[in-house]
């Protein structure tokens, strides 16, 4: 059902069974074909919120889904709960969300996907809590996140490039000391033999998880 | 002998830690090895290891490691992955994640994953090169390059001393600056400034400049070989040239002595390519680089095989609207800037293509913009000249080849005779030179049938015209042929999407010149009107063209000037682009020489047009028309 390539396009509007939906639901079929059929417009982010417009018959519905910011300190925190893994900036630098992200910042208490109680949706349509113009926005939203991972940190009071240099600032901080100058050893004392191997090496090797 | 499988060890560099590299080595074709096993290919590069049978030089193939890093982490294990890799996957993860899951690796490490030269004799040791490489990409990603910003900074100085003998234009300082970051950087990029802006000047200014041990390499089309040889000799007489061209040229790399700059062609470069890549190049530039457009071609992969510190592409199109070609060229100036080609298209070429998204536009433009230097006429108009000329180097396709030494052959050996009938003689095979230059179809007398692919005149003016007409420009194109412009008008409108494209010849009465003439110039024509130098060489007002294309050359420079001055005159508000087809190794390239170097002599002895050949002798008419060896296009 998902058209959602990336694990984080995909986990997008997972967010929203906080509001109760649950599967099968007719109404996320509804959402997909209302997609297709170029209903949504307008589709903006911003800072804390995602709006658009639904086009029906008769009658447009402005649709706004909140998520709140992270303030200052709390992004400070995140950069350096992310630094503590070389890993992440290599994701990030690649436009790519890093798959433990949700776990490396519960360690320090913060979430980048909205956490329960986090979401708050506004629509003018007369059904109750969640409804198809909200789902559609969401999806319509995880469309575009699918291409665009930095549009969660955005969303969140970020972007790119501030979640790039906090992270490097934080990695800079605890930059190991340098290796002494090297000594290095006679090229006449290598292994002849074994210079492309060392006996009983391949299999620690292969099985080496980092 | 090489070892069969992919090698990998680090190269360290001592003095600025994150510019440490991996290195990638054995193997016949270690790119080719790479690739297979999903690794960046890198850029290739001299190194020296200490192997088994004693120090070897090694070409390797060395790979920054913010992209190093992830590839070696993502390798996937197998029986055609050796150990010396599977160290430097383990390092990776290691240096990735938790940084004491190196501990313990060194011993596990052979010699072939570190017996890299340190000093003299001594290598570094397993644990020493893992300690180096742990801190290398620490601060490779804790600290962005610096590279990109000085680049972008050196793009807005002017260069103060520009070592040539030319008074260059603000813009080209611009340009001179940038380049000398980008050699001092020992990086790549490319220069991608609209023809005529002087590509080849600022390219002579950064070679003159450098100060190195080492040659300088520039590879063309065989058309402009010659081109180059002069202009470096005019701009920077100091510098020494060596042409690697011809029969006679060098076959060992001792030719190319330290500073000096070698010119040699796209064909030499694969069929020499040992030797070339044997070199350790200073600055290696790729003059009309958009031939390596297609990144699997030969061509494409020959460049990439040669070694040298900085890579420096020129090419007057506008790459960055064109995707594929794009990531081609900057994977040869840029190895990896742009990612693996698959990333890119869905990274980049996918979002931007097909649904212009803005974000990976803008993410794109931030990525190329240290490294790809264009700039248009319009941008620099104040530095420029109301009237710009400019030779446009086309190549000869093979059927072109073969009808023109055909020709050539059988008029000097039938002989010219003399007198009034060798007069006759000459003129007609010069006639027919022309023709074979200008399309197969003309000096055959074809009326139908595609004329795509056969004469490389006929395509290269048909890609330029496209371009005028996309960005919204007019423009005349002249020939001295009816014949020739009847083919240009049926061809152009049908391959430019054109309702028609309007001819102006003898043929065409006075009041329906009057109307195509308004017509053109009040705009409700398509954008490109064809005209017969004799039957429009004068008296038309056609202000409305900004560009003057001379489809075939007239070789009397008062003629061609005329012509140009159908645009070129009172009533014009824009500079006029002029550019002049010649197709090289053949006597419209020499005749075009012989006006430009001797211009004032030449109006003396040129006369009244193409005269003077007739009263050549066989040596000398044989040496003008006489096909040189060209690089025949497919």
């Amino acid at each position: 059902m998902s058209t959602q390539k990336t694990w984080w396009g995909k986990r997008w509007p997972r967010t929203l069974e906080a509001l109760g939906l649950s599967y099968p639901d007719s109404r996320i079929v509804r959402a997909r074909a209302l997609i297709r059929s170029g209903a949504v417009d307008d589709l903006l982010v911003e800072p804390g919120s995602i709006t658009a417009w639904i086009d029906q018959p008769g009658r447009a519905y402005g649709v706004t889904i909140r998520i709140p910011p992270l303030g200052e300190a709390q992004w400070t925190v995140a950069a350096g709960a992310l630094a503590g893994r070389t890993r992440s900036l290599a994701d990030l630098l690649d436009d790519r969300l890093p798959e433990d992200v949700d776990r490396v910042l519960a360690t320090v208490g913060l979430s980048l996907f909205p956490r329960d109680g986090e979401l708050s949706i506004e629509c003018p349509c007369s059904a109750r809590g969640l409804c198809v113009h909200v789902i559609t926005v969401s999806h319509a939203f995880a469309d575009r996140f699918d291409d665009d991972p930095f549009l969660l940190p955005f969303l969140r009071g970020g972007d790119r490039a501030r979640l790039l240099s906090d992270v490097r600032a934080a990695m800079s901080s605890i930059a190991p000391p340098p290796p002494p100058a090297p000594v290095g050893v006679a090229a006449g004392s290598l292994s002849a033999k074994g210079f492309y191997a060392v006996e009983d090496a391949r299999d620690a090797l292969t099985a080496w998880a980092g | 002998m090489p070892p069969k499988l992919l090698q990998a060890t680090f190269l360290p560099d001592r003095t600025d830690p994150s510019r440490g590299r991996m290195a990638w080595w054995g193997g016949d074709d270690t790119a080719e090895l790479a690739r297979r096993r999903g690794l960046p290919e890198g850029e290739p590069g001299w190194i020296a290891l200490a192997l088994p049978d004693g120090p070897a030089r090694t070409l390797a193939r060395l790979v920054p490691l913010l992209q190093a890093v992830p590839a070696l982490a993502a390798l996937a294990t197998g029986k055609q992955v050796s150990d010396s890799a599977l160290v430097w996957r383990a390092a990776a993860l290691g240096a990735l994640g938790e940084d004491s899951a190196l501990d313990g690796l060194a011993p596990l490490m052979p010699p072939a994953a570190h017996a890299v030269t340190l000093d003299g004799d001594t290598v570094w040791s397993a644990a020493e090169l893992l300690a180096a490489f742990r801190h290398a990409v620490h601060g490779t990603y804790a600290s962005p390059s610096k590279i990109p910003d000085a680049l972008l900074a050196a793009r807005e100085r002017m260069a103060e001393r520009v070592p040539v003998e030319a008074v260059p234009r603000p813009y080209q300082r611009h340009g001179i600056a940038w380049l000398g970051a980008v050699a001092e950087h020992r990086t790549g990029a490319i220069l991608a400034d609209d023809m005529g802006l002087g590509k080849t000047l600022q390219t002579i200014a950064l070679l003159a400049g450098r100060s190195t041990t080492r040659p300088h390499l520039v590879v063309c089309p065989t058309s402009v070989v010659g081109n180059w040889a002069r202009e470096i000799a005019r701009f920077a007489p100091g510098l020494r040239i060596v042409r690697h061209h011809g029969p006679g040229r060098a076959s060992e790399a001792t030719a190319f002595a330290p500073g000096a700059v070698v010119i040699t062609s796209y064909s030499l470069l694969l069929r020499d390519l040992a030797l070339l890549s044997d070199v350790d190049w200073e600055v290696l530039v790729l003059d009309e680089a958009q031939q390596i457009k297609n990144h699997t071609g030969q061509t494409a992969k020959a460049a990439r095989a040669v070694p040298a510190r900085a890579r420096i592409a020129l090419t007057g199109t506008p790459v960055e609207n064109r995707l594929a070609e794009l990531w081609s060229i900057m994977d040869f100036a840029n190895p990896g800037l742009l990612g693996p080609h698959k990333r890119f298209a869905k990274r980049f070429a996918e979002p931007i293509e097909l649904r212009r998204d803005p974000g990976a536009t803008a993410r794109l433009r931030e990525l190329i913009a240290p490294y790809l230097l264009r700039r248009l006429k319009s941008e620099v108009a104040t530095d420029l000249p109301a009237k710009l000329e400019s030779t446009v180097a086309c190549t000869l396709t093979r059927e072109q080849a073969k009808l023109y030494r055909k020709t050539v052959k059988g008029a000097l050996d039938v002989g010219l005779g003399d007198g009034f009938e060798r007069h006759g003689r000459v003129l007609a095979l010069l006639t027919a030179l022309k023709q074979i230059c200008n399309h197969p179809a003309q000096f055959l007398g074809e009326t139908e049938g595609p004329l795509t692919g056969r004469s490389g005149k006929l395509d290269r003016v048909t890609e330029m015209l496209g371009e005028i007409v996309d960005s919204g420009d007019r423009a005349l194109v002249f020939t001295q042929y009816r014949k020739m412009g009847e083919l240009l008008a049926g061809h152009l409108s049908a391959e430019l999407d054109l309702p028609r494209v309007p001819f102006l010849h003898g043929g065409v009465s006075g009041t329906g010149r009057e109307a195509m003439v308004d017509a053109f110039q009040d705009g409700s024509a398509p954008p490109i009107l064809l005209v017969s130098l004799k039957a429009g060489g004068t008296g038309l007002n056609l202000t409305a063209a900004n560009h003057v294309v001379h489809y075939d050359r007239w070789w009397n420079p008062a003629v061609e000037d005329q012509a140009t001055d159908r645009a070129h005159r009172i009533g014009q508000t824009r500079r006029v682009d002029v550019h002049k087809l010649v197709t090289g190794g053949t006597l419209e390239e020499r005749v075009a020489e012989l006006l430009e170097r001797k211009r004032s002599l030449a109006d003396a002895i040129v006369g009244t047009g193409e005269e003077w050949i007739t009263r050549l002798d066989d040596a000398g008419l044989r040496a003008l028309v006489e096909l040189s060896e060209v690089e025949v296009g497919e």
